[in-house]
């Protein structure tokens, strides 16, 4: 490497940001530089941030919660709202606890008798879309399918409170919202979950809020702020990033009319579809740990109280672990990539956010069993918003 | 063919019942467990290998071949 392409690497490093969709545009590239030159680096922006770019390293950070703490906060930059996002941000016999409290209601047996409630949805809502020839597919299925299934678990009604709120948290600070804007979108979510709260104290009912009211840490019952953040915080998780992935997989079949044509032929390929869509396209692309003690991560050293990002975006791309890793193999399972985490902050709701990818597809393709892009440009897979495609409405309504 | 599951590994990705539910299922939390005990039924070896490999967290391994 000469002193030139050193520069360039250093520079990539120092200024990197995960957030930053100019980069996630060209990641296979970045995310290939970073893991060869330099696989744990680290970069300067918010604060200043460690980062484990290949999977081998994000799998030993994300398995060891002991050296590597989630208490201290995962996100980079924090959304900001100054609570915890739990059990995300847990550690210890806390986080034990929420997840046993949690993980049956989430569990493939569980999630599986879901799908009857998730397709109703789905197809009631690419219905609606079908006559038109053209939608904005983010707007009118991937953000309500996810928002549907989750107030229905939760027991609550839909509240255009919900998208306006957690887009706030999710994406304010990126975008440059101010410290007000998110408190106040944070107050309003929070003060609608506690009315739902005490509302089921005296009257508890068989959803998830009553459930969680329940819960207990080594025989302590939580306490009314531990309960607090877990709802709101099922209710954030269970809609951003399943609307992401629901985004990202329909885009790749509008873009690539190939392997529609497969998934339309064999459904049974969607499921191989939702792997490699959540492989490539990783909706949740890193969270953070602390570490808790002066350590090393593949030969570098990292003192106590340093935050270290698990870029999965990278891990998931990783050629020591995945043949042509940034190739789309329809015909590939890729079991082993970690969109959902590593170790035991596993994503509990992966199961549920699999079902709705899938479902999602499903439904659209078994009617609208050709689309496309919209005229303009791709607004690719790596950010939230807009997805315009077209179709032609006789073939869809054959196809119905 | 058998194969094992290293409980204390596990967390729940439930990519092996997925792929090979003749061998493995998930208890109520979600975690792996065996299904016949570990053995393979004939004909789902090449299934059995994709969910071992396919395992994120590596807690699953080929007992006896």
């Amino acid at each position: 490497m000469s002193d030139e392409q050193r520069g360039a690497v250093a520079e990539l490093a120092a200024t990197f940001d995960h957030n930053d969709h100019a980069m996630r545009s060209r990641c296979a590239e970045v995310y290939a530089t970073l893991r060869g030159a330099c696989p744990v680096f680290h970069s300067d922006k918010w604060g200043g941030f460690w980062v484990a770019s290949r999977y081998e390293d994000v799998y030993e950070v994300g398995r060891d919660p002991e050296r590597f703490a989630s208490g201290e906060g995962v996100m980079v930059p924090p959304m900001g709202h100054g609570r915890p996002l739990t059990p995300m941000e847990a550690d210890g016999p806390e986080h034990e606890a929420y997840r046993r409290l949690l993980l049956p209601s989430f569990a493939p047996a569980q999630v599986a008798r879901m799908e009857r409630d998730v397709r109703a949805l789905a197809a009631s809502l690419v219905e609606d879309v079908v006559p038109t020839g053209r939608a904005d597919l983010y707007e009118t299925l991937a953000k309500p399918l996810p928002l549907l299934m989750i107030t229905l678990l939760l027991g609550i009604e839909r509240d255009e409170l919900f998208w306006e709120a957690t887009d706030t948290l999710m994406y304010g600070r990126l975008s440059g919202a101010r410290e007000a804007e998110v408190l106040t979108a944070a107050r309003d979510l929070y003060a609608f979950m506690q009315r739902e709260i005490d509302r089921r104290r005296d009257a508890p009912t068989d959803d998830l809020i009553s459930l969680m009211m329940t819960g207990d840490v080594q025989g302590r019952p939580f306490t009314p702020d531990e309960v607090l953040d877990l709802c709101c915080f099922m209710l954030v998780a269970g809609l951003e990033n399943t609307a992401f992935g629901i985004r990202a997989t329909l885009r790749h079949l509008a873009v690539h009319p190939e392997h529609l044509a497969t998934v339309v032929a064999d459904p049974d390929a969607v499921t191989n579809l939702v792997e490699q869509s959540l492989r490539l396209y990783t909706p949740v692309t890193a969270l953070a740990r602390t570490t808790t003690t002066d350590t090393e991560v593949a030969g570098q050293s990292i003192r106590a109280g340093e935050r270290i990002l698990l870029l999965f975006g990278s891990a998931n791309r990783d050629a020591a672990v995945f043949e042509e890793p940034d190739e789309f193999h329809l015909d590939r399972r890729d079991g082993r990539h970690i969109a959902f985490g590593i170790g035991p902050h596993r994503c509990i709701g992966s199961h549920l956010a699999r079902l709705e990818i899938r479902i999602a597809v499903e439904e659209f393709i078994r009617r609208v069993p050709s689309f496309r892009l919209a005229p303009g440009p791709d607004p690719g897979w790596y950010q939230a918003g807009p997805l315009e495609v077209e179709w032609d409405v006789d073939a869809a309504r054959a196809a119905g | 063919m058998k194969v094992a599951i290293d409980r204390d590994m596990c967390v729940g990705h439930a990519q092996c019942s997925a792929i090979c539910p003749s061998v493995f299922g998930n208890d109520e939390f979600g975690y792996a467990v065996l299904v016949t005990g570990g053995e393979v039924p004939e004909g789902d070896e090449a299934d059995a290998r994709l969910a071992v490999e396919s395992c994120p967290e590596r807690a699953l391994s080929v007992a006896a071949e």
